[in-house]
């Protein structure tokens, strides 16, 4: 799929956002209208001065994405993801870098909004709350041009599509939270423009809805020719849909693959599940196979632990982890290996990040 | 932890009146860092009280001469006198009247409002908070007229009277904050989140400003909106605080229609009048915004997150 | 006493389309308890925590919270019961820095002076905001956000915590130390927890007790590991066994591992190796004994993966029963 030219091209792209605007007593100041020019004199006549640092949000970024592909953005909270989403979707100037998105250079943004659809975070902000949900969603056609009879057809299409059919005829103040994403998803669904990005679309998804969506994402949107960039913070839900996937950490791509490419870095390692009942901790360190461990205790009579344990993928592994988990007592209930995912990928790279900061 | 109730109650033994107290102190805390944070609005502020005050002396220095005639022989001889009461007051009731529903809606949309009944104060206590903000705003607005009055445009008042006239604005200030609360009420209660809440439109946009008397007196009016006008406290309220402060005003020449029927004193007429409506409308404000917070509880409009 | 005892709610919202919300939900909620509340989106959830803590009337039933009647006394419920919605930003106002927030707040719980500073210092802390402390709440992250509004939450010290979908928008991080909060609310402070999550690990990794709503009634509320063991699903234990003595291998008798359903096996990759599959319905009991049996007899353990049955089968199973309902 990773044939001819890109659809989405990034070259260089870094972001910084200016530092808050402080007075000197350290209180903030919040600018409206015609304060605006009376800031820029305050600011001269240094009663005002600007805060701390700016703050560096993406640091050359260079990718490329291809038509029909489904892409997916991975990375813990204020790694990046949303500045570089925005960037894509025309809302945002990068400080540095060019790019081109489905033909367009960067800089034609109000050419580029017209290419996409976007579904923000906190998008259930922009929903009129007095209309229904379908009105909603048909308004949205109407307003970006389309005729009457077709908004008609696509706004059934997709409510269809996110399951909202019955309770479309709600106003949006009726919905339940899920309800309300579902509303911005079908809305996001409705123009079939090339290219739709999602920030962290399965947010507030009941389990069963959820992997509707997902399956709407990675298999229905790419048969209509769609081309996708999927951030969620849940990283399995991009190891099943996504053809290639990114991994930011502190504003940077820190490894662009498919999902089996990126997990090399940890071959040769395997994750151990267990849950124990009863039993201390054990005295001693982990044996060698044992790489890493994660342990959580759960709340309730039981006294159940859940232990969660890299391993080398040794014959005597196991054995070596569930003889130390036992060492301190209790049984074991439940023991599960399997190979890493994205997730273990993700965990893996936190230790050095908090040796950083 | 586990009994965190009966510690609560024993830690504080001052009890639940102590506690809204710092509560209000509270809000009165952080209206003042969101206050200080929009500072450079203030400045907007000064230039705009400076341009209404500037606005009435030049009008002032048409009718020069002719006022006394104008303003009718109850309000002495001085425009500037007689308006700076008027702009002076205004700010206050303006905020007594308004603010309720204003500040409710601000608290519903984003999201404090429940979280401000999900404690152990009352449901009136945020109201009293969000009040708070007047002090702020109105207090140095009230000294900054009156100096620019004074000081620049030729204001003069009498003082003898200062504690009757202070009476007489507490009194209109409650009455308007009743009408405040019936129409922050309507919140919940009509389920107004939206638009022009009525009540608010109608006493402070079209009653107080036109009929009011506050730029001219009320007997330049047609008499049927002379009466209309005694319908609300700000009409009294301008006209006993003119008699006590203005300088060659009379206590006992009647203006309003009310007081020439009545047979009392003009000042009498205006305190039984702002204290009926004040007994009248307080009550009736506090009923009808707790029933419309229950009302709201019984609905599910309460709050906007689901 | 029962810290949450209520019986027969229901409630429609009026309205043009009156949906049905909640229908005869009857709750015992012990002390101590966390309780996760499941079911798809509209399922009535959120109406159920809204009743709970009386922010919403119910049109039927009753009851007690925190001892106090639901119906006459819900002021008093609602100043004794803590809350955190699903959007982090509600109550939080951006005016006012992290520590701010919470500085006006407290007053509201009746703490002042050094006390308050104590305990504004003491969240802080164990929320991880400290070094946020001075910043504007859009300036921090979603995950730090979240965690100011339970913050914001835990200044009262009640006993009894709402917390509707407390994760939503959390990176893996900020999972981690939202559940570690829950977790030591509850097993260190006793404090009772009523949760709403779509993610079903975390159901069973926090919750003591599940209560599935599907459509405004409960479809299922028991002990979480009851609810798993309820549903008579079975799945396969497989394990690779380096064989004691390469000659002879005798399988274990299902009878002997509880809950085992029939125990297949088959000679292995490697000469000594023997692969073993036993299907369980109810793979906690089995596992075990299990493992017992083979360090008993003194093979090798090489491998072994299971797929127990989880909250995430309990929802499918549920929610398809629901749906075949008429
Ligand atoms: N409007 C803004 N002003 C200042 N800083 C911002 C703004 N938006 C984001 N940031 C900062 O930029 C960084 C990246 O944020 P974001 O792109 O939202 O990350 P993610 O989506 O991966 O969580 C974070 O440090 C965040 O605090
Ligand atoms: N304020 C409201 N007005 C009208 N209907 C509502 C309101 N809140 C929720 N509903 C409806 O009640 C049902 C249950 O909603 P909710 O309790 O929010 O579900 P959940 O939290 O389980 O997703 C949904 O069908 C929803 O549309
Ligand atoms: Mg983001
Ligand atoms: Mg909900």
């Amino acid at each position: 799929m990773t044939v001819g030219a890109p659809l989405i091209r990034l070259t260089g792209i870094s972001k910084t956002y200016p530092a808050a605007e402080l007075s000197l007593r350290g209180t903030k100041l919040v600018t409206q209208g015609p304060a605006l020019w009376a800031k820029q004199l305050a600011r001269a006549a240094r009663l005002t001065a600007v805060s701390g640092e700016p703050v560096r949000a993406l640091t050359d970024v260079t990718l490329a994405v291809y038509p029909g592909e489904v892409f997916g953005l991975i990375g813990p909270n204020g790694s990046g993801k949303t500045t570089l989403v925005k960037i894509v979707a025309g809302l945002l100037r990068p400080s540095t870098g060019t790019g081109e998105v489905a033909g367009v250079d960067l800089a034609q943004a109000a050419i580029i909004r017209r290419r996409v659809s976007y579904v923000s975070t906190t998008g259930w902000m922009g929903l009129e709350w007095a209309l229904t949900a379908e009105e909603n969603v048909r308004f949205f056609g109407l307003l970006c041009g389309m005729s009457p009879a077709l908004a008609r057809q696509r706004t059934l299409a997709a409510l269809g599509d996110v399951g909202l059919v019955a309770d479309g005829r709600k106003a949006v103040s009726e919905l339940s939270n899920g309800m309300r994403q579902r509303v911005i998803l079908a809305r996001a669904l409705l123009l079939r423009t090339p290219i739709v990005l999602l920030d962290e679309p399965t947010v507030g998804l009941d389990p069963v809805h959820r992997r509707q969506m997902l399956e709407l994402v990675g298999e229905t949107l790419p048969k209509r020719g769609q081309t996708v960039i999927i951030v969620d913070h849940q990283a399995d839900a991009i190891e099943g849909i996504a053809r290639r996937a990114a991994i930011m950490k502190d504003g940077r791509l820190v490894g662009v693959g498919t999902p089996a490419e990126l997990l090399e870095s940890l071959s040769g390692l395997k994750v151990v599940e267990l849950i124990s009942r009863g039993g201390a901790q054990p005295e001693t360190l982990p044996p060698r196979p044992v790489r890493a461990v994660e342990q959580v205790l759960r709340p309730g009579p039981l006294g159940l632990t859940q232990w969660h344990l890299t391993v080398e993928e040794r014959p005597d592994a196991l054995e070596a982890a569930l003889g130390w988990v036992l060492s301190g007592g209790g049984e074991i209930l439940q023991v599960a290996e399997h190979a890493p995912h994205l997730a273990d990928l993700l965990a893996a790279q936190a230790p050095d990040e908090q040796e950083a900061g | 932890m586990a009994s965190s109730v009966s510690e609560q109650q024993g830690r504080h033994p001052e009890g639940a009146l102590v506690r809204e107290a710092r509560t209000l102190w509270a809000f009165a805390v952080r209206e003042y860092r969101i206050w200080q944070s929009y500072r450079v609005n203030q400045l907007m502020w000064l230039v705009n009280i400076f341009v209404t005050t500037l606005l009435f002396f030049l009008m002032g220095l048409m009718v020069k001469g002719k006022a006394a005639a104008l303003i009718g022989g109850a309000y002495g001889t001085n425009y500037m006198s007689f308006i700076v009461v008027a702009i002076a007051l205004s700010t206050f009731l303006y905020t007594n009247l308004s603010d309720p529903y204003t500040r409710i809606a601000r608290s519903y949309y984003n999201g404090t409002m429940d979280l401000l009944l999900l404690s152990p104060m009352s449901i009136f206590t945020p109201l009293f908070g969000f009040m708070t903000k007047s002090i702020l705003d109105d207090y140095p607005r009230l000294l900054i007229v009156g100096a620019f009055g004074v000081f620049l445009f030729g204001a003069v008042f009498r003082f003898q009277h200062i504690l009757a006239a202070l009476g007489f604005t507490a009194l209109a200030l409650a009455a308007a904050f009743g009408i405040g609360m019936i129409s922050a009420s309507s919140f919940y209660l009509l389920n107004i989140k939206r638009g022009t809440e009525p009540v608010r439109f109608i006493v402070q946009q079209l009653l107080a400003t036109l009929l009011a008397g506050a730029y001219y007196p009320v007997t330049v009016l047609p008499k049927p909106l002379q009466w209309i006008a005694c319908l609300i406290p700000h009409t009294y309220v301008f006209d006993a605080l003119r008699r006590l402060m203005d300088p060659g005003a009379r206590l006992t020449v009647p203006v309003l229609p009310i007081q020439q029927v009545l047979p009392w004193s003009p000042l009498v007429v205006d305190a039984v009048a702002l204290s009926a409506m004040t007994l009248i409308l307080l009550p009736l404000g506090f009923v009808l915004y707790g029933q419309g917070i229950e009302k709201a509880r019984r609905n599910g409009t309460l709050t906007r997150w689901q | 006493m029962a810290v949450i005892d209520v019986l027969g709610i229901g409630k429609r919202y009026p309205g043009r389309h009156g949906t049905l919300a909640l229908e005869g939900v009857d709750l015992t909620l012990g002390e101590g308890a966390v309780l996760g509340l499941l079911g798809p989106n509209g399922a009535g959830k959120t109406t159920l925590i809204k009743i709970l803590s009386g922010l919403l009337v119910p049109d039927s039933g009753g009851g007690t919270v925190l001892g106090y009647d639901l119906l006459r006394q819900a002021s008093r419920i609602r100043a004794e019961v803590s809350l955190v919605a699903p959007t982090a930003d509600v109550g939080i106002d951006n005016n006012l820095t992290v520590r701010q927030n919470l500085v006006f707040w407290a007053p509201v719980y009746g703490l002042h002076g050094a006390e308050a500073r104590q305990r504004i210092d003491m969240l802080l802390a164990r929320l991880d905001l400290e070094k946020k402390a001075g910043d504007w709440p859009m300036h921090i992250s979603a995950g730090q956000r979240q965690r100011l509004a339970l913050a914001r939450s835990l200044l009262a010290e009640n006993t009894l915590v709402f917390l509707d979908e407390p994760t939503n928008k959390l990176d893996a991080d900020g999972v981690r130390s939202v559940r570690d909060m829950i977790r030591d609310l509850n097993m260190n402070h006793g404090v009772t927890v009523v949760l709403t999550t779509h993610v079903m690990e975390e159901a069973e990794e926090l919750c003591s007790e599940i209560m599935f709503l599907e459509r405004g009634q409960i479809r299922r509320h028991a002990q979480t590991d009851e609810v798993l063991r309820s549903l008579g699903i079975v799945r396969p234990i497989r394990l690779v066994l380096g064989l004691a003595d390469r000659a002879v291998f005798t399988p274990p008798e299902p009878t002997a591992l509880a809950a085992a359903e029939d125990v297949s096996w088959d000679v292995g990759a490697a000469p000594n190796e023997v692969s073993v599959t036993v299907r369980s319905s109810d793979v906690l009991a089995t596992t075990p004994a299990l493992l017992a049996w083979v360090f008993g007899q003194g093979h090798r353990l090489l491998g072994m993966a299971s797929a127990p049955v989880t909250l995430d089968d309990a929802f499918a199973t549920l929610s398809a029963a629901g749906e075949a309902k008429p």
